[in-house]
């Protein structure tokens, strides 16, 4: 007990500035639609209880980005519209070197933030033009630029291509 | 046979490892390319996974579709489980997995299933007891078909692998029977370098001797051998070489060959080396070098010779005997040569003159014998008929008879005792006992002198002197031989011309010479007469039966020459003889005696 309420006390004066920068310019706007994605761990911008959370607007005012590539699992080259995934994490105030990113089923991946800064890795919202649905692989998918760099022609990076997205939690 | 083999095993067997090395290489890095290109796993090769997920999801929606049915709590959770139901169906009905399907053998299942799905969706939303057992009718069977499409993608999966990894070992056999070669070539050729290397090292040994015996040969020989490249830089000094340029190999090395030695800033020496450095040999004998310490001038012989190294020249060769010593010696066998030549010569023309004068000698007998049979048997004769008589008509004889035949033999003795007194004045001449006391004389003078004196009136008035302005021509000469000399000429010219012809005198003369012509009437029968005119004892045809020796002449030329003038007879019109006696005038020095006797040798 006695050293929880230690812990408790050295936590306070950081969870007040945490606070007060939440309340101004670091606190994120509340989603007004369906929430997407929810971003928790260490990041410096909320809008909720520890996390951020996103309906499909808030996302789509990131930078959008596109991408062609051909994927593992679909035949032909295929267009991706979405954002960056390191534009999303300093969104959020990332702090972290890991992540691990969870799917509607369960499906969880731990992925190096590292590797968002080396390639420009996308979380798309659309393929072909039209948007991705919660019954195929959407809302959102996490796509490599697998054509652009051979490296990541390989099934240790296959198997980061999360889809149905659905929260990512920084550690 | 050696040779051949020893060529095959030195280039073949190097050449064919090389090949042998080069494609087993080849080889391996193939293979290897193709064992990192199979090493490559595809994601619809983890069709397992694909299916478990996909069986997983329909199980959960089976399963939040009868809790639904019972107890009635969040409907987004049945919609959550449909989503990703129906999110796993797409995957597999779809692309890659869809075709793997079929290989598998359950497209089948899936179509079924698509067809159905409506109706699935249909039943999830109504959810009433008869919806349930509907659901559960359409995924049983696709449960059932996923169960079998699992084992199957094990088998199949493992199947593969198994295949991929014999392909990968059979391929690694290859690769390390190709490294097995590579390294049996590489033996071969480190086999076959090392050998090189101990041929190289052989050859560099007996290049090494070559070098050092060519060295000792340069260094022990007696020619000086300097070697210079291309740029005119000494390389090479010998011993020999330092011996005769008076400076050591340390100083000349490396230095240009002009600066060693004005010597090679000669000329021809320069021309030479520039030569033999453009490809042409050259040679250079006996030339002259003056040592620096005051030495004696050396003389030297230069062969000079072009450096190849291959087809391209380097520099030049000299080499520089020295030939000082040859050349004296050859010097004073040229000179002995020549003294030997040069007593041959006086000898052979000592004999000569000695042989001239043999012959001349004999010459002068013959002819003294020949006037002796002559002119000395005539008075004898005389003398003998003379006291003949006197014996024979002793008692019948007056005495003026005796007094005339006495008078007649004393004539013909006093003409034997002129004679006599004639030959020995020759040889006192010859003896040169004759004085001679040169002074200036009136020839006009002597000559008025002899005409007046002569014995016969009618020989007087023939005598025509001429020439001159009538004044004194005056010689100089001794007077008494002048007298002698012009005596004997008119006593000549008158006994030797027809009677009453007349002897014609011609005078003159200036401060250098005087000349006196005398010309008369007779003939000399032919060139050889003329030139014995002469000689001692020699008489002409027309003398025949006149008295005389032959050597009045002989002895006015004789005196003639030893007064410094001369005595010739000259050209004349046909049946003319003409004499000129020449001598000195008084500006005239005396001549030497000597002149009077060209055929006299003072040796």
């Amino acid at each position: 007990m006695r050293k929880l309420v230690l812990v408790g006390l050295t936590a306070l004066p950081i969870g007040g500035s945490t606070l007060a920068q939440g309340l101004d310019a670091n606190a994120l706007p509340a989603p007004q639609g369906p929430v997407v994605l929810a971003v928790q761990g260490a990041i410096s911008r909320f809008n909720a209880e520890g996390a951020a959370m996103f309906d499909m607007e808030m996302l789509k005012a990131l930078p959008p980005a596109q991408l062609d590539t051909t994927t593992a699992v679909t035949d032909g080259l295929r267009r991706f519209d979405g954002f960056l995934m390191r534009d999303l994490l300093e969104l959020v105030g990332a702090q972290g070197d890991t992540l691990t990113a969870g799917a509607l089923n369960d499906y969880a991946i731990d992925i190096r933030i590292e590797e968002f800064n080396r390639f420009d890795v996308l979380v798309a919202y659309a393929m072909d033009g039209t948007a991705l649905h919660p019954s195929d692989k959407g809302p959102l998918w996490i796509v490599y630029p697998r054509d652009q760099h051979a490296a990541l022609q390989d099934i240790r990076y296959d198997y980061r291509w999360v889809w149905q997205l659905r929260w990512l939690d920084i550690r | 046979m050696r040779n051949p083999a020893r060529a095959v095993l030195g280039i073949a067997l190097p050449v064919a490892a090389i090949i042998l090395f080069v494609s087993l290489l080849g080889f391996s890095l193939l293979r290897l390319s193709g064992i990192e290109r199979d090493m490559r796993i595809e994601a619809t090769q983890n069709m397992l996974w694909v299916i478990s997920r996909a069986h997983v999801s329909s199980l959960q929606l089976g399963e939040a579709a009868a809790q639904q049915a019972t107890a009635p709590a969040d409907p987004a959770q049945l919609q959550l489980r449909h989503d990703v139901f129906l999110s796993r169906f797409a995957l597999l009905a779809d692309g890659p997995q869809r075709r793997q399907m079929e290989v598998l053998g359950f497209a089948g299942a899936l179509d079924q299933l698509r067809d159905r799905l409506p109706e699935l969706a249909s039943s999830l939303a109504r959810l009433a007891p008869v919806d349930m057992v509907r659901v559960r009718a359409i995924l049983a069977p696709y449960n059932a078909a996923l169960t079998h499409a699992a084992n199957r993608a094990m088998v199949a999966e493992w199947d593969e692998l198994g295949e991929t990894l014999d392909a990968s070992r059979a391929q690694l056999w290859q690769i390390i029977t190709s490294l097995i070669g590579i390294s049996l070539a590489g033996a071969v050729l480190c086999g076959h370098f090392l050998l090189a290397i101990r041929d190289a090292r052989r050859r560099q040994r007996l290049i090494d001797k070559e070098k050092a015996l060519s060295q000792l040969l340069i260094g022990s020989s007696g020619e000086g051998i300097v070697a210079v490249d291309d740029a005119r830089i000494c390389t090479l000094w010998n011993e020999a070489a330092e011996q005769l340029f008076g400076q050591g190999g340390n100083q000349t090395r490396g230095r240009a060959l002009a600066d060693i030695s004005g010597f090679f800033q000669v000329d021809s020496i320069r021309r030479m080396i520039d030569s033999a450095i453009a490809g042409r040999p050259a040679v250079l004998f006996d030339q002259p070098f003056f040592p620096p310490a005051q030495a004696p001038t050396l003389y030297l012989d230069l062969r000079c010779f072009s450096l190849r190294d291959g087809s391209r020249i380097i520099g030049a060769i000299l080499l520089v005997s020295d030939v000082t010593s040859r050349r004296a010696a050859q010097k004073e066998i040229a000179d002995h040569r020549d003294r030997l030549e040069q007593l041959v010569a006086a000898r052979t023309s000592e004999l000569d003159a000695a042989l001239t004068r043999e012959r001349e000698a004999a010459e002068l007998y013959r002819h003294f014998g020949t006037m002796i049979s002559h002119q000395f048997r005539t008075p004898l004769a005389l003398v003998d008929s003379a006291l003949q008589r006197l014996m024979r008509r002793r008692d019948r004889l007056t005495p003026d008879e005796v007094l005339e035949r006495g008078g007649k033999a004393r004539e013909a003795i006093a003409r034997l005792t002129r004679l006599v007194d004639s030959t020995l004045d020759a040889a006192r001449l010859d003896a040169g006992q004759i004085e001679v006391r040169s002074q200036p004389c009136d020839l006009r003078a002597i000559l008025a002198q002899l005409c007046a004196d002569q014995a016969d009136p009618v020989a007087g008035r023939r005598l025509v002197v001429a020439g001159g302005d009538g004044g004194p021509v005056i010689a100089r000469g001794d007077p008494v031989h002048v007298e002698n000399i012009l005596a004997n000429l008119l006593a000549n010219a008158l006994k030797y011309s027809p009677a009453g012809t007349p002897v014609c005198i011609t005078l003159k003369g200036d401060a250098t010479r005087t000349e006196c012509v005398i010309t008369n009437q007779g003939g000399l029968s032919g060139p050889a007469e003329r030139a014995m005119l002469f000689e001692r004892y020699f008489r002409g045809r027309n003398a025949e039966g006149r008295p005389g020796i032959g050597v009045g002449l002989y002895m006015a030329r004789m005196l003639a020459r030893l007064q410094g003038g001369d005595l010739l007879l000259q050209e004349a019109e046909p049946g003319m003889v003409r004499l000129a006696l020449r001598l000195p005038g008084v500006g005239q020095r005396p001549a030497p005696a000597e002149a009077a006797f060209p055929g006299r040798r003072s040796a």
